[in-house]
């Protein structure tokens, strides 16, 4: 029950009890007394209910009081501790990206000059090697390959934190251009089936954006079904002062329960297993949207294809229209 | 053939290694000069100065990150030099940095070139320098 309540119902009882109670007592006590005298002794009588009902009153609300100040008190302890713990968890998060920023770009120097080393003993020496040794050699290239991609995406998630430019007016039907350009040469000479709508105009950083859509373009090829030629398909929609972009493809498609886990560097599975997932290109692009004020999330069919959605905040002027 | 002369500056000897070992791989005459910080770089510069316009490099392949002077400077030495501007500097670099790519630019690199990270190599990006700077371009002659 509320304190207030208490108080008012405690106060309502005592008044009833005192009304009652004292004019049985003074009836008792001053019976055939003179009225006036009477008067002067109701009279008292009230003062002293005031008095007392005062007191009470007094007493309670300054144990109330007291009761919330030591809430209070308790409160601010509590916020002392949460925000020590704030500054914390972001010194750690701090300490966290200059570890993979210092971590990323100690491992290039060593790792691309081991590559450069090793490729440059096989085609020397690729005459005069038994074949087999040859070809341990070209699987440990290959592993090259593999360990400079995934410091390669270390290093660009690093420079994120690192690189802030301000933000400037862009044209996604330019970056998404741009993005597609740079990839022609991979998606095999501009013959993927891409059909876009009006995409917006943003204010943003451009070669965030840029890496943004060249992340998603690779997902897309990258998880393509073999089976039948890569559609991707970009539109947009508006609601809330937002425009939502969606980058739908006809790939493999992606298992429901691993929806969440592809924007995280490290994908968790059953048993602690951890396992690094399809690269580091979604975090980024994660890490982008997020940076911008945007949201980013998948929607998939297994086996049909994935759409990713992200949404960026609409601005007043309009955008161009072009189809390719 | 006239001879090419390269000045190369590079601190990491690895990469000094690796690099001629390619130029050597390019198969045309070639003159290499290693510096291995940027104070040696300028050095040698200046004595290029002093000498006759033969000894002057054809093409600069310039390292950011140098020990006693950045590659920045060294850029900024060479492309405030009324005998020197001319020389096309290509920064030959680890860094993929925005702001290392735009001071090089600002600082009048004549182009920006990631060390190999991915499939190429070396040996691939210096025969596309080779095949673009002595082959397609036109340079000033040194007379």
């Amino acid at each position: 029950m509320k304190t207030s309540i208490k108080i008012s119902i405690l106060y309502v009882f005592v008044g009833i009890l005192w009304i009652f109670g004292s004019d049985i007592l003074v009836l008792y006590f001053f019976q055939g007394i003179d009225p006036s005298i009477l008067t002067r002794y109701q009279s008292f009588k009230g003062v002293l209910f005031v008095v007392l009902t005062g007191s009470l009153l007094y007493y309670l609300m300054d144990k109330h009081y007291r009761y919330l100040d030591g809430k209070v008190q308790e409160l601010e302890k509590a916020n002392i501790k949460i925000e020590k713990e704030r500054i914390k968890s972001e010194h750690a998060r701090n300490q966290l990206d200059q570890f993979i920023l210092v971590a990323s770009n100690e491992l290039v120097e060593p790792v691309r000059q081991s590559h450069g080393f090793l490729e440059l003993f096989i085609r020397k020496n690729k005459d005069n090697l038994p074949e087999k040794s040859i070809s341990f050699l070209e699987l440990t290239l290959d592993n090259f390959y593999k360990i400079k991609d995934v410091i390669q995406d270390l290093v660009e998630f690093s420079q994120l934190t690192e690189e802030r430019e301000v933000p400037q007016l862009v044209d996604l039907n330019e970056v998404l251009e741009k993005a597609v350009h740079l990839n022609s040469r991979k998606f095999g000479g501009g013959k993927i089936d891409l059909k876009k709508g009006n995409l917006p105009m943003i204010k943003g950083d451009y070669k965030r954006f840029l890496q943004l859509f060249d992340h998603l373009l690779n997902n897309a090829f990258n998880f393509r079904d073999p089976s039948r030629p890569l559609k991707i398909e970009i539109s947009v929609s508006s609601a809330d002062g937002y425009q939502t972009i969606a980058v739908k493809d006809n790939g493999i498609g992606i298992e429901s329960e691993n929806l969440d886990s592809i924007f995280y560097i490290l994908q968790q599975y059953d048993q602690g297993l951890i396992k690094r997932g399809s690269g580091m290109g979604l975090a980024i692009c994660k890490k982008i949207i997020e940076d911008a004020g945007g949201k980013i999330w998948a929607t998939s069919v297994l086996g049909d294809g994935s759409t990713f959605y992200f949404t960026v905040k609409e601005m007043v002027s309009g955008s161009k229209t072009e189809d390719e | 053939m006239t001879m090419l002369r390269i000045f190369l500056v590079e601190d990491n000897e690895g990469d000094v290694l690796l690099i001629s070992e390619a130029l050597e791989e390019l198969n045309i005459p070639l003159h290499i000069t290693y510096a291995k910080d940027g104070h040696e770089a300028v050095e040698f510069l200046e004595d290029c100065l002093c000498t006759e316009y033969g000894s002057i490099p054809d093409l600069v392949l310039l390292d950011i990150n140098l020990p006693k002077k950045n590659g920045q400077e060294v850029l900024q030495f060479i492309k405030s030099s009324n005998r020197l501007k001319q020389i096309p500097v290509i920064m030959l670099t680890t860094s993929s940095s925005e702001r290392d790519i735009l001071e090089s630019y600002q600082n009048h690199a004549n182009s920006y070139i990631s060390k190999p990270m991915g499939p190429e190599s070396y040996q691939d990006i210096l025969q596309k320098i080779e095949s673009f700077w002595f082959s397609l371009v036109k340079l000033p002659s040194k007379v």
